[in-house]
């Protein structure tokens, strides 16, 4: 409800503001009254995502719990590929393509750790983007028949997967 | 072992090819190309294009057609490079024609046009470096054409089906643009490139529902998404919120009436505002991401002291973007200390301020085009010419000198982090990339400014033959600035908004409200739809059909307008067409 009001605050302060705004010259005093309901309007739009985020996360939906099931599964597959590799390295790579995909829902799932802190949410995706850049590499290499190339940037990115899960393991 | 289209899959030894001679040579070639029929082209019809999709296919028919040997790595080198040559002709050709125009070009020694151009474009880059991890690791910004470039170099190894919506976009975009030309042919007008939406449901003449039937701009934003809603949202409060209050409070002087009521409030009005909001949002965002860039720094330096395996490092030692930023302020400093008369203190002040906006500059338009695929420039530039002109004295020639390093410098920090996302999508080296683009980015201003003196040689510049419109809307601005006519007032009111709105915990808004208030809603209306179709498409087919549909058709929608707008650009060099 806060984050609604909040919403709500932000849009009708903006609206107002810049209608102030355009007048040549501009409306100053009906801008600072403006700019003041937009600032409540944050205030309160800011408290209610950070509870909003604080009551998901105590359910277990999304937060670390579900960042967490997503690398553990993406790093249960990325051992797979490389059991299968040696068989079919073609297979391996659609395979890998598909867990890149499905890595790229991780950035949008981990909004919510911006509430642990930018720093903390900075180091996980640092983290979190090498490991991803470095399987795009492996995806690139399997696709030009560089196998050796591959092979070092899959146990790479795996690594950095499994540095990224201990980083979030490490905030509960 | 199945195969996919264009590839032989045979199990290479070697070490992976990336920077080569090949690419190095191809990129620099192809980019040099671009550049010439952008520079001409652009002087004759007012645009250009930064064209790494065409890049990156000329690469793939190069490097691995004819050569046999390209990989995917590879051929992203040949499009950075290739776009990094190519990307600062809009930052000359906006600037350095205007004083030609205004017959101030003998003022200045040829010299001094490469070495003011060329500090842009290693500023541009090397301001940039720092902020990759930033915006593409941690803010996870979209860059459109980024991704559709590393769409197009994955396609080959992505299966056909990839491959065939990708080359149905392209045809599709190609052929309607192809129509849409007709009238330079003589032949008859079947597809017209704007709608007047607004008309044929007889709304007020002053309800601006002109819509541009662009696939490129409508494929920009089917790859955006979410982001681009933020857009459209400012478009209708721009257009249809703050026109029509404004009109019915009777802010609008009288004379002005009918389709011009519009105009006028996009011009005097809500455009000031946007640019306003652009500069406040993104120094607020600067601010907010503060803490993120000192881990992004931290990590930056830790990771240039690692090599890999073959004894390279990932990321660009620290020590390169010190050394790049202190060369380019030196070449400043002589600039504005040579040409300017300001002496020592203020050539110091000039050169510094001057690379303090060009980063602030940078940044702004990399999160534009990060966000939205748009970059701000005129506005930018119209700021940009306001500084310079109070720094150096009202020294025109000066002025418009550092502008155009301002916008060689931006243009290339836009187009270093949309190669930089293309890189991260195909797993490039970081660092490689950089490398090759602080080496050939300052080729391209050379290329720039040597065609414009041919063209003034033959030609003259500013006439019906070679309009220049650009320069000419520079020369506009420099002379409303020396009038006193600049709505400072405004830029003052969109900066607090756009910093109020920074901070809402919206990611990116001020820039976004900013970005939709700037742009004209010709552009706006067929982007938003596109942004409209991906978030439908997602959330009834999911993120997985995002990727393996969508993204491959919007890339190609991309491709085949830029295609054109080359090939009609080259045409119009050759003296074939005459527009």
């Amino acid at each position: 409800m806060k984050k609604f009001i909040g919403n709500i605050m932000l849009t009708v302060g903006l609206v107002g503001g810049a209608i102030a705004s355009a007048r040549n010259p501009p409306l100053w005093t009906a801008l600072g009254g403006s700019l003041a309901i937009m600032g409540v309007g944050i205030l309160l739009r800011r408290q209610g995502e950070k509870e909003e985020l604080h009551k998901s996360a105590a359910q277990g939906k999304g937060g670390k719990e579900e960042l967490k099931r997503t690398l553990e599964t993406a790093i249960a597959e990325i051992e797979k590929i490389m059991e299968e590799r040696e068989k079919d390295l073609e297979k391996a790579r659609e395979h890998l393509g598909k867990i890149l995909e499905t890595l790229e829902t991780f950035a949008e799932k981990a909004q919510p750790l911006r509430i642990e802190g930018i720093r903390f949410y900075g180091e996980v995706m640092t983290s979190f983007s090498k490991a991803e850049r470095h399987l795009n590499r492996a995806w690139s290499a399997y696709a030009d028949g560089y196998v050796k190339e591959g092979d070092t940037y899959l146990e790479s990115g795996y690594s950095q997967l499994k540095e990224t899960s201990r980083l979030l393991n490490s905030r509960i | 072992m199945e195969r996919y289209a264009g590839q032989t899959l045979s199990k290479r030894e070697e070490s992976y090819r990336e920077v080569t001679p090949a690419a190095i040579v191809l990129g620099v070639l192809w980019g040099a190309f671009m550049a010439a029929s952008f520079t001409y082209a652009g002087m004759i019809m007012g645009f250009t294009s930064g064209g790494s999709a065409i890049a990156a296919i000329v690469g793939w028919g190069i490097l691995r057609g004819l050569l046999k040997k390209g990989t995917v790595v590879e051929n992203n080198i040949v499009q950075t490079v290739a776009s990094a040559v190519n990307i600062s002709v809009s930052g000359v050709i906006f600037t350095i024609p205007a004083l030609y125009i205004m017959s101030l070009h003998q003022e200045i020694n040829t010299l001094y046009f490469f070495l003011a151009t060329a500090a842009g474009a290693i500023l541009g880059i090397t301001f940039i470096i720092p902020l990759r991890k930033q915006m593409i690791e941690i803010d996870r910004l979209r860059f459109p054409t980024g991704t559709a470039v590393a769409t197009i170099l994955k396609t080959p190894g992505s299966g056909i089906e990839k491959a065939r919506l990708l080359f149905f976009g392209m045809v599709l975009s190609a052929v309607i643009y192809l129509i849409q030309q007709f009238p330079i042919f003589g032949l008859p007008h079947v597809i017209p490139e704007v709608v007047d939406l607004g008309a044929a449901l007889h709304l007020p003449e002053w309800v601006n529902l002109t819509i541009a039937l662009s696939l490129m701009v409508f494929g920009m934003g089917l790859i955006t998404g979410r982001n681009g809603l933020i857009v459209l949202a400012g478009g209708v409060l721009s257009y249809y919120i703050i026109t029509p209050v404004v009109k019915s409070l009777g802010w609008i002087p009288a004379e002005v009436q009918g389709s011009a009521i519009s105009s006028y409030v996009y011009g005097t009005m809500t455009r000031p505002l946007g640019i306003g909001m652009l500069l406040g949002g993104s120094i607020a965002g600067l601010i907010l991401s503060l803490p993120v860039i000192a881990v992004a720094m931290k990590s930056l330096a830790q990771a240039s002291k690692f090599k890999d395996k073959n004894g390279h490092n990932e990321e660009l030692p620290i020590h390169y973007l010190i050394g790049g930023a202190i060369f380019a302020f030196v070449l400043l400093l002589v600039t504005a200390y040579k040409l300017g008369n300001l002496g020592l203190g203020r050539s110091l002040i000039t050169a510094l301020i001057g690379v303090a906006w060009i980063f602030i500059a940078s940044l702004l338009v990399a999160m534009s085009t990060g966000m939205t695929d748009w970059s701000p420039v005129s506005g930018l530039s119209l700021v940009s010419v306001m500084i310079l002109l109070y720094l150096t004295n009202k020294n025109v020639p000066l002025t418009i000198l550092m502008g155009a390093t301002v916008g060689v410098a931006i243009s290339g920090a836009a187009d270093m982090m949309q190669d930089l996302k293309t890189g991260h999508m195909v797993g490039a080296v970081p660092s490689r990339q950089q490398k090759v683009e602080l080496l050939t980015g300052w080729l391209g201003p050379i290329i720039a400014l040597t065609v414009v003196g041919l063209i003034w040689n033959a030609y003259g510049i500013g006439n019906d033959k070679v309009p220049a419109p650009q320069a000419m809307a520079l020369k506009s601005m420099v002379e409303a600035v020396l009038g006193g006519s600049v709505p400072i007032d405004k830029f003052i009111a969109g900066g607090l908004l756009g910093f109020l709105l920074s901070l809402s915990g919206v990611p990116g808004l001020g820039v976004l409200v900013g970005l939709s208030m700037y742009l004209p809603m010709l552009y706006i209306i067929p982007y938003g739809i596109g942004c409209v179709v991906n978030e439908v498409a997602k959330r009834k087919k999911g993120y997985e059909f995002i990727v393996e549909k969508v993204l491959p058709f919007a890339a190609g929608l991309m491709v085949g307008e830029a295609a054109m707008t080359l090939l009609f650009a080259v045409l119009t060099v050759a003296g074939v067409l005459h527009p």
